[in-house]
């Protein structure tokens, strides 16, 4: 059964390069669509080159600060406001407005109070990952059974004891999975932000490609950015089935 | 009345049906031979695990045989169709976003059958099943027991030949199920079909039918035996359902344990 | 048996509410709640008037006076409703076509096993391609015009939709799918009639998202390159010409936001418990 979806799918990759062969031999055009054999060749210079390495790892280490700032942040803001009805009477209509603003409109307010440039992107990042993290954080915390906490506070544990040791273990499934799409996020937001005032990274490297019509550069450009963003969710679920797992013990995992 | 199974041809032949999920294990059933008449109301009975939902399956046409062959009025079954309507045994079937009306005119119009006729024919089983007041409401306000006289309503709505129903009242309660047990009855009464019903409950199976055919357990189950049921409808507790029930519950322990029925088994 | 008294005995303030339908409780919950709104939200004006005038530029960091002066005064020349107009008709073209097509995709590959497992490893991949990263290839596919920018929408559109409703055909319950065999029910009777309304609550979740992911596209884009949106307005304060129009704009998406978003939410409760009733939450 699993084999024969391998085949499938790697069937399925093999007919998506024919085609795209086939169009790029009909319109003829490199320019235009340049085909899979000058991707590859597209792409092997830019692994040759050092600064393509330097890009990778600039958006590398921008997305990996913004996430971890912002997912650290939002679990904060999601477990005060799950936890105490004040904090969520005062802040939940803000968290609910400010979660609808693109993360990239905020480039200018940032760079005015933090400065041009890597602050900039980093608010940015950081406003993406943050608000799927919270919102979840919030489910995470409602979600907890009242059982549970009657149990806690029947064997006598304080406010901050049932906080710590029943609140925050058993949001933690859902603040896994607002933290993988908070990962999806910062890279868009990643990439965003260096297309408009970025001088490096992946996002740059794509969009000043388009300077010199180079669509060949773009493709190989995007199959890098696609790598790099799937590696990093593999990663991301690796940590999530090993040091986690006891969390997920039992439930779907989103 | 009970049917006479010897004269016409029986509506519904199974001929040494054997199935399996793996070629590679032994079958959940082996060699069933069975006839189902015309107009008759046959029960299967048996433990879980003996297969009785899987013969159901392939009667309707969902699934296939290992070996064997399933005929309904002589033709080969291949796939599923209106004359096998079906009464499954959750409500899944049931579409959520229709009315109790909408659901049951649903093969209907999938048919093409006119709006005219549709409306006819609806109000008809719609008064069958004493649905009527609740013919506007959505399946998510209805009880159980509706729910299930839905799909009963549904089954009954096309010219099919064949009702199959696969435990319909084993969720609900005993209230409910006893009520309608003698509805379901009642309507067999007056729109004679072929009824292929699946129960695990022996009291059930001697309230509903004319033969009880008892499936012994699986793997490699086999048909034990068929108990001819000659009581008079609507049936009540008297003396001789009693000892029906004491038979056919001799039988279901033989059948069980995969051995012929003996003396010892007569509680 | 005091609850009894009580009822019984209640103010004639509070039996006059009963009578006209309101729950006293609920009033006052929702009274505080505006309240404390209120009262935050002069917290933050006094704050950021604080803010805006410790930074000292008034150019560079306007404070909420300056905002809605500069508000007004745009409203009037009718720059905003241009910006709003531009960017919301991109966002509704795109949208919609990349919805709608990505209905009709999710249900062709969702009810084929092989096109499902033959798409599957360029489908998890191309998740990982921000949209907004081929916009540099649109860009030369499509020139710098509007078509550009809707197409980008409609691709982010169309993943999403198509994902959710792939799920959707997924989850649909056996045995409505066998009932619809019994009815004879050719393949596209099944999905009309079946497939596509028992997938809809997933249809609806992926479009929130989609929408969601629409307004972030179409900003970058502008902000890239248009002559009139939202993203304009912000791409103009980079260059420090216009830095109140900024948080103006920030703070009209976040109110368009919000509305696209309630609407989902009232589509999908409406459409929630006619479907998912009984089977349980869905998104």
């Amino acid at each position: 059964m699993t084999s024969s979806r391998t085949l499938l799918g790697l069937s399925g990759v093999l007919a998506a390069v024919l085609l795209w062969a086939a169009g790029a031999a009909l319109t003829a055009n490199t320019a235009l669509l340049p085909g899979p054999v000058g991707v590859a060749g597209s792409f092997g210079e830019l692994l040759a080159q050092e600064s393509t390495r330097a890009d990778v790892v600039g958006t590398l280490r921008r997305a990996a600060l913004g996430f971890g700032i912002g997912t650290a942040g939002g679990i904060l803001v999601g477990a005060a406001i799950g936890a105490f009805a004040l904090v969520r009477r005062l802040l939940n209509p803000y968290l609910n407005f400010l979660r609808m603003v693109a993360p990239i409109a905020w480039i200018v307010p940032a760079t005015i109070w933090l400065g041009v440039g890597e602050p900039s992107i980093l608010f940015v990042v950081v406003y993406a990952a943050a608000f799927p993290v919270a919102i979840n954080t919030i489910s995470g915390i409602a979600s907890v059974e009242p059982d549970k906490l009657r149990m806690s506070r029947a064997v006598g544990s304080s406010p901050g004891g049932t906080f710590f040791r029943i609140l925050i273990p058993a949001a933690v499934p859902y603040v896994l999975a607002g933290a993988r799409l908070a990962l999806g996020l910062s890279f868009m937001a990643v990439v965003g932000a260096e297309m408009v005032v970025g001088q490096s990274g992946l996002g740059h490297l794509i969009y000043s490609a388009r300077t010199f019509s180079d669509t060949s550069t773009m493709f190989a450009g995007i199959v890098l950015l696609g790598l790099v963003g799937y590696l990093a969710d593999v990663v991301f679920l690796t940590v999530r089935r090993t040091v986690f797992a006891r969390y997920n013990a039992g439930r779907e995992v989103g | 009345m009970s049917v006479d199974t010897s004269a016409i041809a029986p509506l519904l032949q199974m001929r040494a049906v054997t199935y399996g999920y793996k070629a590679s294990l032994p079958p959940i059933m082996e060699d069933i031979d069975l006839d189902i008449a015309s107009g008759e109301f046959f029960v299967l009975l048996g433990p879980s695990g003996c297969g009785k939902t899987t013969i159901l399956n392939q009667v309707a046409g969902f699934v296939h045989p290992q070996r064997g062959e399933l005929l309904v009025k002589g033709e080969r079954i291949t796939k599923p169709g209106p004359d096998r309507a079906v009464v499954f045994q959750g409500h899944d079937s049931l579409l959520g976003w229709l009315t109790v009306r909408q659901n049951i005119e649903f093969p209907l119009r999938v048919a093409g059958v006119a709006k005219s006729q549709r409306r006819r024919r609806v109000d008809h089983v719609l008064e069958l099943v004493e649905l009527g007041a609740q013919e506007a409401k959505f399946p998510h306000e209805l009880s159980g027991g509706m729910k299930q006289r839905v799909q009963i309503a549904r089954g009954l709505v096309t010219d099919s030949r064949m009702l199959l129903m696969d435990e319909p009242f084993g969720a609900l309660d005993a209230q409910t199920r006893s009520s309608l047990q003698l509805e379901l009855s009642a309507i067999w009464e007056r729109e004679r079909r072929t009824v292929l019903f699946i129960t695990h409950d022996i009291a059930e199976a001697v309230i509903l039918a004319d033969r009880v055919g008892v499936m012994s357990a699986g793997p490699r189950a086999y048909l034990h035996s068929i108990v001819t049921i000659d009581l008079p409808r609507p049936r009540t507790r008297t003396p001789e359902f009693n000892a029906l029930v004491d038979r056919l519950e001799a039988t279901v322990t033989a059948a069980k344990a995969r051995r012929p029925l003996e003396k010892e088994d007569a509680a | 048996m005091a609850a009894v008294a009580h009822v019984e005995t209640g103010s004639s303030r509070a039996s006059g509410l009963a009578r006209l339908g309101i729950d006293r409780a609920r009033l006052v919950r929702a009274g505080t709640s505006a309240a404390v709104l209120l009262v935050s939200l002069g917290g933050i004006l006094a704050l950021w008037k604080w803010g805006s005038r410790a930074y000292g530029v008034p150019l560079l960091f306007p404070g909420p006076a300056e905002v809605a002066d500069a508000f007004m005064d745009d409203l009037r020349k009718g720059d905003i409703t241009e910006a709003v107009g531009a960017s919301l008709a991109r966002i509704v073209a795109g949208f919609t076509i990349g919805t709608l097509t990505g209905i009709v995709v999710g249900l062709l590959l969702g009810s084929s096993r092989v096109l499902c497992a033959m798409t599957a490893p360029l489908v998890t991949f191309f998740r990982f391609v921000p949209p907004l990263a081929w916009f540099g290839v649109v860009l030369v596919w499509f020139g710098a015009g509007e078509s550009a920018k809707i197409v980008l929408i409609v691709y982010t559109s169309l993943f999403v939709v198509a994902l959710n409703t792939m799920e959707g055909v997924a989850k649909v319950p056996q045995d409505m799918v066998r009932m619809a065999g019994v009815a004879g029910a050719r393949t596209w009777q099944r999905l009309w009639m079946i497939v596509l309304p028992s997938s809809v609550p997933y249809i609806i979740a992926g479009a929130r998202v989609a929408m969601g992911n629409a307004f972030m596209t179409v900003v970058s884009a502008e902000m890239l390159g248009a002559s009139a949106g939202l993203g304009v307005i912000i791409n103009n304060g980079m260059t420090s010409t216009a830095v109140p129009q900024v948080f103006a704009a920030i703070l009209i998406l976040g109110f368009l936001g919000l509305g696209a978003d309630r609407l989902f939410m009232l589509l999908m409760n409406k459409a929630g418990t006619r479907l998912t009733y009984g089977r349980g939450e869905v998104a």
